[in-house]
């Protein structure tokens, strides 16, 4: 290394004395404020805004659970039908809380599987003749739909005593979605478009059943598992 | 950052548009940043080439300087490097009396510490071109320091 380059590195710091003008910071400042600009009203949103930005989302949600039960037509109708003399006497015959949910968690299971093959005869159905015999159709399904929510509610009230907190949490769960269902039913003499709204109904009913049916199951698995422990407890005693 | 842009433009307005644009710039493409390098040698990366750039649009190409000054310097012998006193100033001075390819290069070399390849491949020449250009540059540099001296 000359001495030159020796010099240089030794005296590094001392090269850079110069400063610039301080009018560029300023410029640099003014180019970058487009930009800060928009994130402070990013901020500023995002501040003042937290209520009303969970308004919208819980707008959107429901917006969104409204536009695909209104859309997806509740087509289950005429296999609906079919399915539900099948199922109701089972839980209205079978005593036992036990077996009445996965009875019924077959019947759910199969109400869905034939919606998208019965869709395309409902949509040939739109025919006004028809219209009324669609809504009777489906009050009588609703009925049915009613029913079984309320059997399996009644169901659900047994657990109760034994585990009032899970009880609590599951009720609120379902009457969440009951509500929803009485604004629907609420809206039904205003709503011109009365076939939507009773399809919405429906949907939320079908919702309501495989929401209790999902918790029978869970109850019915606790039970199941407390049994086990009893007994093993049982055996080691 | 600025001194650097100033070593190499030799031109303080020059510089000061150069750092405003290499600072936009660099905060607008944060995202190109991958942590390869410190920071700090990212931006100052940014900061040279926009340098160069800003040099060759003044049209003072590096090749022209090459040409120019090919016949003067390599004839001449340089001064003796340990004979001369050497001052801060002086250096300072005498780099900015420099053509603009031998400062380009005699600045990222010595002051910058890029070795040889990497000026080479931040100028877009050959390490041999890179070499000779820095000897060239350096023993001017000393004749001006020498003038400068005496």
């Amino acid at each position: 290394m000359s001495r030159l380059e020796q010099f240089v590195r030794d005296h590094r710091e001392d090269f850079d004395g110069e400063e610039p003008d301080n009018k560029i910071w300023e410029k640099i400042r003014m180019e970058m404020t487009p930009q800060k600009k928009k994130q402070g009203v990013l901020v500023r949103l995002g501040r003042a805004g937290w209520a009303a930005a969970a308004a919208a989302a819980v707008l959107v949600a429901v917006g969104s659970v409204w536009y695909f039960t209104s859309r997806t037509p509740a087509a289950a109708p005429s296999v609906v039908i079919r399915q539900i003399p099948d199922t109701t006497p089972a839980v209205a015959t079978t005593g036992g809380s036990e077996i009445k949910p996965a009875a019924t968690v077959d019947s759910s299971k199969t109400v869905n599987q034939p919606t998208i093959a019965s869709i395309r005869p409902k949509e040939k159905n739109e025919s006004p003749a028809k219209v009324e015999q669609v809504e009777n159709s489906m009050d009588e399904e609703m009925y049915h739909y009613a029913r079984l929510v309320e059997i399996k509610q009644t169901q659900l009230k047994a657990i109760e005593k034994d585990e009032p907190l899970l009880y609590r949490q599951f009720a609120a769960d379902v009457n969440k979605l009951d509500s929803v269902y009485h604004s629907l039913q609420s809206q039904l003499p205003k709503n011109p478009n009365r076939e939507q709204l009773l399809e919405a109904m429906l949907q939320n009913l079908q919702l309501q059943m495989g929401l209790l049916n999902h918790q029978l199951d869970i109850i019915k698995q606790i039970n199941h598992s407390k049994k086990t422990a009893y007994e093993e407890a049982h055996k080691t005693a | 950052m600025y001194n650097t842009s100033l070593r190499i433009v030799n031109h303080t307005g020059d510089a000061e548009d150069v750092m405003q644009e290499a600072f936009t710039d660099a905060f607008r493409s944060l995202e190109d940043f991958h942590y390869k390098s410190t920071f700090g040698a990212w931006l100052k990366r940014i900061v040279i080439n926009k340098s160069i750039n800003q040099l060759r649009k003044r049209k003072m190409d590096l090749i022209d300087i090459e040409k120019t000054n090919i016949g003067n310097v390599a004839e001449e012998d340089g001064p003796n490097e340990e004979e001369l006193q050497l001052k801060i100033e002086d250096i300072k001075k005498a780099v900015a009396l420099l053509p603009n390819g031998y400062r380009t290069v005699l600045t990222l070399y010595l002051f910058e510490g890029y070795d040889q390849e990497e000026v080479a491949e931040i100028l877009g020449v050959s390490h041999a071109t890179v070499r000779t250009q820095y000897m060239r540059a350096k023993k001017k540099l000393l004749q001006y320091i020498k003038l400068g001296v005496l």
